[in-house]
């Protein structure tokens, strides 16, 4: 295995500490700082276990089941956040609906995630893997962002869903709802 | 995969740390194909809890998957969190806290009603007045014949509330006049208050009980019979008690539905509640907006009162969803702007609140136009 990547070069990251090996589910091992690394949960929580003595030793954490081609992205993620966000402790699950549900996405974020929807998909699921909430959370509004922009007919195309109402049902469905029917401008949105 | 990256265009202003993504990004999407509906369910659900409601309910039409989805887990978080997050909002408000003040009318601004609700009378504080009531009452005292500021408030609304003879009385003598109605409310009085009440009340001066005149009251004798009042039976009461020892109980006298509100007073006593949030109403604005949107939602309040939101959104009817959320935000935008009062006068919310995001209680705290914040999603 070859270290492929180390967080070291960031610059936002001032102070030289811990390093901490990951390996992908390639194989490939990225060495991380500690801060970068423990912002995933899943991350600090074994580091947590191991007492934090893998550090000065060749002991690399596998991360099984996040591919390396996704890892190097999310590392993007990692290290500007590790680098500008402030301490903070782990939000719990409803904190997480609360930020999901009324937080902007601010404006580095949105460029970080201006990919293709099934980019946003393999992030969401990898950050989901290493817990990483807020990226999760990012991923999730993003991609109902983009959900609110389309028209019902749209999203059935995009994600190819079959149509399973009858007339009548889709009918009745929509009167329920007719006040809120408005469907949105098909242009304007980057997705 | 429909969505785009037009990196050519953004790559002059491309933010730091970005960079880098470029290439990675151009080669991911070659190779990713992973689409929504091939996510564990969860994911979806916490996608669509992104969603703003109205926009949410719209998406119930793509399939009957997500419309169950939709109708029996996504709304219920919306409704979950909003209960969740108002109640904690809540606790801030709490009577209690001000009540060294007498002030209360600092709450109602400009506006010219203050509705009281009260779910669950307290009278720890007066054997006489419930908490709001006691409220009230030394706000008038205290304030009223003070501060002109009072006068602006020219109704208050008592809801679900059960009100003791002695207050109304207190209230008759306050000099300055402002309507009293009650609206689903009880007034609690023993036979001999009713005496006093028939013989000593000033009836030319009960502006709230002008519904008398149109037999709107009733009278409920134990839990036995019901009579409708008008203002021809004070004699009936008092010969009544005289013949009658039934009458020796506790009586309350219940006006009848918004037979002395306005049809449009009705409709906006959901809007009105922003004057004067009280803790716990939200039982009684459910229930307002059960019977007026949706009388056949059956057990719908049922499951809110047990805590069943995925059985109580699954009954309801999505409007009334959606009109409860909206009076919640609405609550939620008064309180905002209320806990806000010392907030910075440098704050530029479109801009730290957004940059500052992962700061829990910056948005909480924020006033702003409110425009970086929880919106009003029904107009």
């Amino acid at each position: 295995m070859s270290t492929a990547a180390s967080s070291s070069t960031s610059e936002t990251i001032a102070e030289p500490g811990l390093k901490i090996k990951v390996s992908t589910k390639e194989g490939e091992v990225f060495e991380l700082d500690e801060k970068v690394a423990k912002m995933s949960q899943v991350i600090r929580g074994i580091l947590e276990d191991l007492g934090e003595q893998n550090g000065g030793d060749d002991s690399v954490l596998p991360l099984t089941q996040v591919e390396t081609r996704i890892f190097r992205k999310i590392l993007v993620w990692l290290k500007y956040h590790a680098g500008h966000d402030k301490e903070e402790a782990p939000k719990a699950e409803e904190d997480e609906i609360i930020a999901r549900f009324c937080e902007e996405i601010p404006e580095w974020d949105q460029k970080f995630l201006n990919v293709d929807q099934a980019v946003i998909l393999e992030i969401m699921l990898a950050a989901d893997y290493l817990d990483i909430k807020k990226l999760r959370g990012l991923c999730c509004k993003t991609v109902a962002n983009i959900l609110k922009t389309k028209t019902v007919e749209q999203i059935r195309e995009m994600y190819g869903i079959e149509n399973d109402f009858t007339p009548e049902e889709e009918e009745e469905i929509r009167k329920q709802t007719a006040w809120c029917e408005d469907e949105p401008p098909r242009q304007g949105s980057n997705h | 995969m429909d969505a785009t990256l037009n990196k050519a265009d953004d790559k002059m202003a491309i933010p730091v740390g970005l960079a880098e993504c470029f290439d990675m990004d151009r080669d991911l999407s070659r190779v990713a194909s992973i689409k929504l509906n091939d996510l564990p369910m969860h994911f979806i659900q916490k996608t669509l809890h992104c969603i703003d409601l109205p926009k949410l309910l719209r998406l119930r039409r793509v399939c009957s998957q997500w419309r169950t989805m939709i109708t029996t887990s996504a709304v219920s978080g919306h409704i979950g969190f909003d209960i969740t997050e108002m109640r904690k909002r809540f606790k801030t408000l709490e009577l209690k806290e001000h009540l060294v003040k007498y002030n209360i009318w600092q709450y109602a601004a400009a506006a010219s009603t203050i509705v009281f609700y009260e779910s669950a009378p307290d009278y720890s504080l007066s054997p006489l007045f419930s908490y709001p009531q006691h409220v009230l009452l030394c706000a008038f005292v205290g304030q009223a014949i003070n501060e002109d500021r009072t006068r602006i408030v020219n109704k208050v609304i008592f809801v679900n509330a059960v009100l003791s003879m002695e207050f109304l009385l207190e209230i008759l003598q306050l000099p300055i006049k402002f309507q009293l109605v009650l609206y689903r409310s009880s007034i609690k009085m023993w036979t001999a208050d009713l005496i006093d009440f028939t013989e000593h009340v000033p009836w030319d001066h009960f502006e709230w009980n002008e519904p008398l005149e149109e037999s709107t009251l009733s009278v409920k004798l134990g839990s036995d019979d019901w009579f409708t009042l008008t203002s021809s039976h004070r004699h009936f009461i008092n010969t009544q008690k005289d013949g009658n020892r039934t009458l020796d109980r506790v009586l309350q006298v219940i006006i009848d539905n918004a037979s002395s509100l306005t049809e449009k007073e009705v409709q906006d006593l959901d809007v009105a509640v922003k004057d004067f949030p009280y803790p716990d109403d939200l039982l009684y604005i459910l229930e307002y907006l059960l019977q007026r949107y949706a009388p056949k939602s059956g057990q719908a309040l049922e499951y809110y009162i047990m805590g069943d939101f995925d059985k109580f959104a699954a009954v309801c009817h999505p409007l009334t969803l959606v009109l409860l959320r909206h009076f919640l935000r609405t609550v939620e935008q008064f309180l905002t702007q209320h806990e806000g009062d010392s907030h910075s006068e440098d704050c530029c919310c479109s801009e730290c609140c957004v940059s500052q995001a992962d700061d829990d209680d910056k948005w909480e705290n924020c006033t702003g136009d409110g425009d970086s914040h929880g919106d009003v999603d029904v107009t």
